[in-house]
């Protein structure tokens, strides 16, 4: 008869023994304050959010997209984020990278299935905005996703080109040219109303 | 429109679409350390469970060499001869009767091994049948029901 030992709890108990110290989980608490990533969490995840709602241009799926980036940086770099430079930089090019891969899922979804009505913004967010944002906005729904991306970085963000080079892991003449294609298209577009 | 211009449009009106998201309008989240533990992903759910199976299986093997005390051999013994007659052999009283399959020749001349065979007993060239149950040769018949009574018949036909 063979006994199936619960083996996580097991390792976890032999590993807070032998480092003497908490597990992670249990540690958010402690003299020291809060870990590094639940602060960061509670002061970067609103700005985190507006970035990721200008990308993808909706709320619920910007929500989940920053609490994914956070919970992977957190698995990957542990509580008190040590080993990550800039912790900053990395929350931006996951939000961006994740930003891309759930407009790639969209418009595969949309080439099925037309989209669902409740997809567009609220009016109540329209009727917030001025006849001349929402113009702009409107033109921005046009663009690509690199596009859209490259200009929220560059006016929303402030980063500089190589910064935005850095983060969407292209070379600095593609953000410039993509940047340059995005802002005549909206020329184009707001020119002929 | 000047590229300035366009630009300063640009800007107002992301920092307007932006400033519409609040800490009100967020809903609860989770921070990261707590979110890891409530949906963990699947590797790290299950990756446990192939150690206690590898050494649930390892415990078998060694249980069952430690029971039949050698390891398996690796090349399996040859089948015996099948124990049900052929229904196409016939035999006749004055042919001398052989298996249908000749087993190995280790397993002829080892004596416990024909004696411990369930098959048809062998038999030697200078055995000859005394008698033949008419019954065994009859291809139909097969179903007990319609097996007639067995029928003696002599070793040697009458001339």
């Amino acid at each position: 008869m063979t006994i199936v030992l619960p083996m996580p709890p097991l390792l976890r108990w032999l590993r807070r023994v032998l480092t003497g110290a908490d597990t992670p989980a249990r540690s958010t608490v402690g003299p020291a304050g809060p870990p590094a990533i639940n602060e960061l969490y509670h002061s970067r995840r609103l700005s985190m959010v507006r970035l990721a709602v200008l990308m993808v241009d909706d709320l619920s799926t910007a929500e989940d997209i920053v609490q994914d980036v956070f919970t992977a940086l957190y698995r990957k770099h542990g509580a008190e984020l040590r080993t990550i430079a800039d912790p900053n930089a990395y929350l931006v090019a996951g939000v961006t990278n994740a930003a891309r891969s759930a407009l790639r899922r969209r418009r595969t979804a949309r080439a099925y299935v037309p989209p669902p009505p409740g997809t567009a913004p609220a009016a109540e967010d329209e009727a917030m905005l001025g006849a001349g944002d929402q113009e702009v906005l409107r033109a921005m729904r046009g663009l690509t996703g690199r596009q859209r991306q490259v200009l929220v970085l560059r006016y929303w963000s402030d980063l500089s080109e190589e910064e935005i080079a850095d983060v969407m892991r292209v070379s600095r003449g593609t953000v410039k040219s993509t940047a340059h294609r995005a802002l005549s298209v909206l020329r184009a577009r707001l020119g002929e109303r | 429109m000047t590229g300035n211009g366009l630009e300063e449009r640009l800007r107002d009106a992301l920092t307007a679409r932006a400033e519409q998201i609040t800490q009100e309008r967020l809903r609860f989240g989770e921070p990261p350390t707590v979110a890891a533990l409530t949906s963990p992903s699947r590797w790290r759910r299950w990756w446990w469970v192939p150690l206690p199976a590898g050494l649930a299986v390892a415990g078998a093997v060694l249980g069952a060499l430690t029971l039949t005390g050698q390891p398996p051999s690796p090349d399996p013994k040859p089948l015996p001869p099948a124990s049900s007659a052929e229904p196409s052999t016939v035999i006749s009283p004055s042919v001398p009767l052989f298996p249908p399959s000749t087993p190995a020749p280790s397993a002829s001349t080892n004596p416990s091994a024909t004696t411990s065979k369930p098959g048809r007993p062998e038999l030697s060239p200078d055995d000859t049948p005394p008698t033949v149950t008419a019954g065994e040769h009859d291809p139909g018949a097969a179903t007990p029901t319609t097996k007639p009574p067995a029928t003696t018949i002599p070793a040697t036909p009458p001339s």
